[in-house]
């Protein structure tokens, strides 16, 4: 059973001045871990296994996870998530008629390029409110295919349909551990890369809490054009964690996250 | 009987156990306690499913509060009945 989201990762040049990016707007670092290996079960979606990670919370917003991008990523490879923040955020903003798009998805919003972030990023109603973080836009070569993923694979609900947009929203309700997420499908007809890494520049990965890992996982899989890391175990924080990265028909990222049970099931 | 058997995992697993106090009331929210949060929310589910042998569902979750002892318990004999 998922029972949340637990992060959104973006993959960073300078981890230092991206967490000072974050504090300033209300994030608050709750651990960095410096040059954290990775198991070898996830080679085949990380470009360099070395990775130097901070993982930072905010009341009402979804966590972030920052992790060093790769130095073998050539260029800037196009991110899957564009974030979008319920406020004006630090950045130059950009235009252009694929930018205009994800835009048009948003009511009263631009676009704003997160330098800290590596990423575009869309603030609602510019210039007011606060830059929380509870809504995603899926830039995706198989709309029909992200659907399912994100619906039946893991419980997202039909939010909305702009069809004059061509865009698709689907949410993931709030529990007293995770807040709301809100994920809108774009048609992404760019010739993008479609095996991303997890390292790649920007937004790359969306991590989920499960409460049963192997099953949820196995959901996962029977859906078509999906991919999985297989279960892999590494600890981190003192916790000891079993994770797994799936890769969606979209050429998405998402992981899934379980504390591990050992040591819970022991009736006292 | 059910609290009993919650308030002893509580107390003795390693994620919990600096965290609980007996001083915590069956209505009292442990998120808001500083006991429970999303990761120890996966150990406390698995614990009720496999002493309880019972099967929570992710509309059970959204649809009850997880966060008081009381309201495990009063979920806990809804599904034993």
């Amino acid at each position: 059973m998922i029972i949340g989201i637990d992060h959104l990762q973006f993959s960073v040049d300078v981890l230092e001045e991206s967490i000072a990016y974050l504090e300033e707007m209300g994030y608050r670092k709750v651990f960095v871990e410096a040059e954290f290996m990775n198991g070898t079960e996830k080679c085949s979606f990380l470009r360099e296994r070395n990775r130097s990670m901070a993982y930072l919370k905010r009341p009402r917003s979804i966590s972030i996870e920052l992790i060093n991008r790769s130095s073998k990523a050539e260029g800037r490879l196009p991110s899957l998530f564009v974030p979008v923040f319920s406020g004006r955020i630090r950045g130059e903003r950009i235009e252009g008629d694929f930018e205009r798009t994800l835009v048009g998805c948003c009511e009263t919003s631009e676009l704003v390029r997160a330098e800290p972030l590596n990423a575009d990023c869309v603030c609602l109603d510019a210039g007011e409110g606060e830059g929380f973080l509870n809504s995603l836009i899926l830039k995706t070569h198989d709309s029909e295919g992200s659907k399912n993923f994100w619906m039946r694979g893991l419980g997202f609900r039909e939010e909305g349909n702009k069809a004059s947009e061509g865009c698709f929203s689907v949410a993931f309700p709030k529990t007293p551990f995770s807040e709301r997420l809100k994920l809108t499908f774009v048609e992404n007809n760019d010739d993008l890369e479609t095996s991303a890494y997890v390292d790649d520049l920007g937004c790359s990965l969306l991590s989920f809490l499960s409460t049963d890992l192997e099953a949820d996982v196995g959901k996962l899989c029977k859906l078509d054009n999906t991919k999985s890391s297989g279960v892999y175990s590494f600890e981190i924080a003192k916790r000891s964690i079993l994770a797994c990265v799936v890769y969606g028909p979209g050429g998405e990222i998402v992981e899934l996250i379980q504390v591990n049970k050992l040591g819970a099931t022991s009736t006292p | 009987m059910i609290i009993e058997r919650l308030r002893g995992f509580l107390g003795t697993e390693p994620e919990f156990k600096k965290k609980f106090s007996e001083q915590i009331k069956d209505t009292d929210s442990l998120v808001d306690q500083g006991v429970l949060d999303s990761f120890g929310m996966i150990l406390l589910i698995a614990f009720i499913e496999q002493t309880f042998e019972i099967n929570m569902d992710t509309e059970e979750l959204l649809n009850n509060d997880f966060t008081t002892l009381e309201n495990i318990e009063k979920f806990v004999q809804k599904k034993l009945s």
